[in-house]
């Protein structure tokens, strides 16, 4: 059984930090790369509802059960509304300038030209907020300081 | 719920370390497949032996030739004598393991079908995009 259940994408991002060592999300496509050397596989974000009790409910499913098994199945088809969580990556709630200008934003210089880009980032689609946690990723891993 | 790689790349690949070398200032790279001698700055031949090698007269006054040694694994590894440690520094080894994996990155793609989208350079780092083109 693989560790993380993969994230489906066509694209795929590298990034080569300084010294060599390079960092992507891991998705079927990404698997080419995996021979050129040693991988360590860490989780890089959650996608959790937005909601309180239900991210707790969601938190504690998850915690008991595979996140390959059928319950992880089921708790992604939740109907609720849901927010990006970098924290595993030491990064931030992605709040709606993170999805709008993540250049400005990974690094922690915040542009907020109206009030609610400060507001936590929600979808109605989880599939949107996949789109919107991997484009914030890679710009991500590009920008930060180690 | 996304989860990444990290990965330190090693030296496998003999034409992308030659081109990575060329990347690096040299342009003129031996490839050996039996191991040979190396020499120093004196002309002299030295017991260390590469498959992989940047002759003297091609990196500067009185340095010693620049070997990569392939291991029985097939990665192969750089033996940098302590005179020229100072200008095959650590900084080097850096830029010359980027334009390696930069390179490798780049012909894994082409040959498994993927189409190279191009890259950005951000303080240093470098970002590769690709395309999974395979049906």
């Amino acid at each position: 059984m693989k560790p993380f259940p993969k994230t489906p994408r066509k694209i795929v991002t590298i990034t080569i930090e300084e010294d060599g060592t390079q960092t992507f999300l891991k998705t079927d496509a990404a698997d080419i790369f995996l021979e050129l050397g040693e991988v360590i596989t860490r989780r890089a974000s959650h996608v959790e509802p937005a909601g309180f009790w239900l991210r707790l409910a969601f938190t504690a499913l998850r915690s008991i059960f595979p996140d390959t098994g059928k319950v992880a199945a089921w708790t992604r088809t939740w109907c609720c509304l849901w927010r990006v969580n970098t924290s595993p990556v030491g990064g931030p709630v992605l709040k709606w300038f993170h999805v709008l200008s993540p250049r400005t934003a990974v690094n922690g210089i915040t542009s907020c030209p109206y009030p609610c880009w400060n507001q936590v980032a929600t979808w109605r689609d989880r599939q949107s907020a996949i789109e919107a946690e991997v484009k914030f990723l890679n710009q991500f891993f590009l920008e930060r300081i180690i | 719920m996304s989860a990444y790689h990290t990965q330190k790349t090693q030296y496998k690949d003999k034409d992308a370390l030659v081109a990575a070398l060329g990347d690096m200032g040299y342009q003129t790279v031996e490839c050996h497949e039996v191991a040979t001698n190396l020499y120093g700055y004196h002309g002299d031949m030295r017991s260390q032996k590469a498959n992989i090698i940047v002759r003297r007269n091609f990196i500067g006054n009185a340095a010693n030739d620049l070997g990569f040694v392939k291991a029985e694994d097939g990665t192969y590894s750089a033996i940098i004598s302590a005179f020229d440690s100072g200008k095959h520094d650590a900084e080097w080894l850096k830029g010359l393991k980027r334009a390696y994996v930069e390179k490798v990155d780049i012909k894994t793609a082409a040959n498994q079908g993927f189409k190279y989208l191009g890259k950005k350079i951000v303080a240093g780092k470098v970002q590769l995009q690709f395309m999974d083109n395979r049906a």
